[in-house]
């Protein structure tokens, strides 16, 4: 019987601490602190409407737009209610074939040389935000001539948008392919 | 990189199942951080790996998550292995086993071939009967060799408490659920409960200060020892199994197929 009492004391005040006080606490910092990221990283326009995440891809298709990756979310393509990937593996035939027809795609749009990895192969996530410079680059010509704008004016942009390895160690070079969308539009982003 | 996408015309290192931002150094250690200690959580979808980047992450799972100072047990783990070392290389140089002060006995053997051989005996048998049953065949997502990876590692992170998985196998049918449950018993229980014996025999022997015949267990020698025990006595029991998974997959790959 008395190993009840602290047993009961500990489970109440460790559902408090861990419970109530700790998520309160963190909660509250992340919103004093970064409230953007702690909110979604959401981008809003001039008007403060909000156009989407920084950290959720979008799928773009029209040629006047840099596309993003494959995803292989369930259901449709950047699914944001089934994060996953295509868990495809590497000598799948009906994923082999699924990656020629992306190549063609590609090919179709005038694309000549090597193709990145990235543009072909789905992300983890299936919501992946980023694509690779060398991906972006790929692009240039057929986005310029989509828009009629010179490809120096798209590879500036694309430069704009290209972000480097976090604190120069972290994690690859990367392009926001919705973030350079909206900054082709000439979206004002907050 | 995946010559099969080579052929094709695709450049780069595998992208299939990777976030960009991570890349492959970012999800590489990502997952052998994880899979190495039992902790489970997965930046890269494994499934989508190279063969034979799959199978180091199964690898470490396999060889016991030995990596201690993660959230699980690998520390206990560890001393059953270290425990075995100093048992075979008492054996080899004819020296007295004790560890730590401890005598070595029949006891202590027995147990520690329950911590060690209990999870990978789970895994390779409950792997062989999915193989014959047409059900837990039925829930592999990639055909050929990957599939039997895709088991493997099933069996492999139940049993070894790891949680990370090659997700494409639809592990959410009975086969899996009843078997899982007996791999994650058996697997995780039973060497903690033997692990538990051990500390108890142990601790009711007497203490024995070095002597010559002590064989030291704080030098390099003995470190490197231990570890080709651990890899030893992994490759010993796992290989087979890998040789028809992953390595096989690798060599089609490389095949062009």
């Amino acid at each position: 019987m008395k190993d009840l009492k602290p047993a009961v004391l500990l489970f109440v005040s460790f559902t408090i601490i861990c419970g109530g006080i700790y998520p309160a606490l963190v909660t509250g910092l992340a919103q004093a602190v970064f409230p953007i990221q702690a909110k979604g990283s959401f981008i809003t326009d001039k008007n403060g409407k909000e156009i989407g995440s920084t950290l959720i891809g979008q799928p773009f298709s029209d040629p006047k737009y840099f596309w993003s990756r494959p995803s292989g979310t369930s259901d449709f393509g950047y699914n944001p209610m089934a994060s996953g990937g295509s868990n495809a593996g590497p000598t799948n035939h009906d994923y082999l074939k699924a990656v020629e027809d992306r190549i063609r795609a590609l090919r179709d749009t005038g694309v000549t040389g090597k193709i990145p990895a990235d543009l072909v192969q789905a992300s983890a996530s299936g919501l992946d935000s980023h694509i690779s410079p060398e991906a972006a680059a790929l692009q240039i010509v057929r986005v310029a001539k989509a828009r009629g704008v010179s490809e120096m004016a798209v590879t500036q942009l694309v430069t704009q948008v290209t972000e480097d390895r976090q604190f120069g160690i972290l994690g690859e070079p990367r392009v926001n392919v919705l973030m350079l969308n909206l900054a082709l539009d000439g979206v004002k982003t907050h | 990189m995946n010559p099969l996408l080579a052929k094709m015309g695709v450049s780069g290192v595998n992208m299939e199942g990777k976030d960009v931002r991570f890349g492959l150094a970012g999800s590489s250690l990502f997952t052998v951080a994880t899979t190495g200690t039992s902790c489970g959580a997965v930046n890269t979808m494994l499934d989508s790996l190279t063969p034979i980047g799959g199978m180091i992450p199964l690898s470490l799972i396999l060889t016991g998550e030995v990596v201690f100072g993660g959230v699980g047990s690998g520390l206990y783990t560890m001393l059953a292995f270290a425990i075995i070392a100093v048992f075979v290389s008492g054996l080899m140089i004819g020296r007295t086993p004790e560890y730590l002060g401890k005598k070595i006995e029949v006891a202590e053997m027995w147990l520690s071939i329950l911590v060690i051989l209990t999870a990978g005996v789970m895994v390779l048998v409950l792997s062989g009967i999915a193989m014959i049953t047409p059900s837990a065949v039925a829930s592999m997502a990639n055909p050929g060799a990957h599939g039997l990876s895709e088991v493997l590692y099933a069996m492999a992170s139940m049993a070894n408490n790891n949680g990370s998985a090659f997700a494409g196998l639809n592990a959410n049918v009975n086969f899996y659920n009843l078997l899982g449950s007996l791999a994650m018993l058996l697997g995780r229980y039973v060497p903690a409960i033997a692990v538990l014996a051990m500390a108890g025999s142990l601790a009711e022997k007497k203490y024995i200060p070095p002597s010559l015949g002590t064989l030291p267990t704080d030098r390099a020698p003995f470190v490197v020892w231990l570890v080709l025990v651990i890899v030893i006595i992994g490759a010993l029991t796992f290989f087979p199994a890998l040789a028809l998974g992953p390595i096989v997959e690798h060599l089609t790959m490389l095949g062009g197929n």
